[in-house]
């Protein structure tokens, strides 16, 4: 089994499990894939950073080795799972490091007038 | 739409104390060293570029096409201590996220109660630290941003072409030290969306010893005091040229971009002549550096040819 598709399994059995994703329109989704990479500007002259203009970008190329996915709802569970996996600080660390934030910031906007 | 941020007003006055801050800091510094700084001047390159049709690389990875008016609102955000960057559809509507790699990038607040993607809320500060798991350094190159979004308009540089500045300015050597220290600069869409989205450190670093190369022509050629000859700047800036995209997931480790940049790197140490010539790019490297990523099979069968003829056009 290609690695594709084990990805896509792991990430449909977290779909399964993720309440309120289902919610994602199939229309929608319709709706918007075909503008992505279809036909954009023309190229003028050469791109240094990067080989076409943003809105010629034929995705599913771009990415190189990032998983792709065909499926919005499937991407979208999969985001909120991995961003939930960020670890938690325990209440006094993360008290302490918000205070010490907090001042920080008050700092910096003082000295650039923000 | 009520949210937990407060928005933060950035003025002219505000710009030009970034600007002589920014200007005070090394040429290359990570957000571990100045969190606030590096984190405010990546929001603002972001803001800059978003939505605008020559320069948003990051709009498609969310589901929007640029083919119509800008569609995005954006404000500079803080939240907990942190500076951040949201960005919104005029119009309403969710985001249909196209990559993996957002999870690195999107804070949960871009999710709205119905867990759909509503915005983007990015903190780059954290951003910087998820990236620290995956062995790669953020950092912020102060030329590049001063330039690129706190110049008087028409002097910006738009990175995303070709241009003088960037030759004149040597940027290959930047660069060259990006790629041997496994940073990633992050002021723009373009750093975002083409070098962060897929990053994978271990395939990143495997043409190290080509890098290696590059510093130690570079350092030869650029070191010594002697000001740099035209010719020695346009073959260097086809070497940022290429490292750039070496440094993306798509061209990691591409065997004909390291071809073509061996070829360059040759060039470059046996250069010896005086001649002068403009300091502009001959018509053949943007067909050259076309060929290269659009058909790489052509482009192995032309590649010394081109080479020799780019040489030629530089001599």
């Amino acid at each position: 089994m290609n690695s594709t598709r084990k990805n896509l399994i792991r990430v449909a059995a977290l779909v399964a499990t993720i309440t309120g994703l289902s919610a994602v329109a199939a229309d929608q989704v319709e709706r918007r894939r075909p503008h992505l990479g279809g036909v954009g500007t023309e190229i003028d002259g050469i791109y240094s950073r990067c080989n076409l203009s943003p809105n010629n970008i034929p995705l599913g190329k771009v990415l190189g080795d990032c998983p792709m996915f065909t499926d919005v709802e499937i991407c979208l569970a999969t985001l909120k799972e991995q961003i939930n996996q960020n670890g938690e600080m325990s209440p006094i660390q993360y008290e302490r490091q918000q205070e010490k934030a907090e001042q920080c910031l008050e700092i910096f906007r003082n000295e650039l007038g923000l | 739409m009520t949210h937990p941020m407060q928005a933060l007003e950035v003025n002219e006055t505000s710009r030009q104390k970034l600007k002589e801050k920014l200007l005070q800091q090394e040429e290359i510094f990570s957000f571990k060293k100045e969190p606030l700084l590096a984190s405010l001047t990546a929001c603002l390159g972001i803001q800059n570029e978003i939505g605008r049709k020559n320069q948003d690389r990051l709009s498609p990875y969310l589901g929007i096409d640029l083919e119509n008016d800008n569609p995005w609102q954006s404000e500079i955000v803080t939240y907990q201590g942190e500076i951040g960057l949201r960005l919104f559809l005029k119009e309403g509507g969710n985001l249909l996220p196209q990559s993996q790699d957002l999870a690195y990038v999107l804070h949960p607040l871009s999710f709205d109660k119905e867990s759909e993607l509503s915005q983007i809320v990015i903190f780059p500060k954290l951003i910087f630290k998820n990236y620290l798991q995956k062995k790669f350094e953020l950092v912020i190159v102060r030329d590049w941003a001063v330039s690129a979004f706190l110049y008087d308009n028409e002097e910006q540089v738009n990175y995303l072409y070709d241009n003088d500045w960037e030759i004149k300015n040597n940027a290959a050597l930047v660069q060259s030290k990006l790629v041997l220290n496994r940073q990633i600069a992050f002021s723009g869409t373009h750093d975002l969306a083409d070098h962060l989205l897929g990053a994978n450190a271990e395939k990143y670093s495997q043409p190290q010893e080509i890098y290696q190369r590059v510093a130690k022509v570079f350092g030869e050629k650029f070191c010594s005091g002697r000001e740099a000859l035209n010719q020695e700047l346009v073959l260097s800036y086809g070497i940022g040229f290429l490292l750039d995209d070496l440094a993306q997931p798509r061209w990691y480790n591409s065997t004909q971009h390291l071809t073509l940049l061996n070829l360059f790197i040759e060039a470059l140490a046996k250069i010896k002549c005086h001649s002068y010539i403009p300091l502009k790019l001959p018509a053949s490297f943007s067909r050259m550096m076309h060929l290269l990523r659009t058909n790489q099979e052509q482009f192995e069968k032309s590649c010394s040819m081109l080479f020799q003829q780019f040489l030629v056009e530089i001599a």
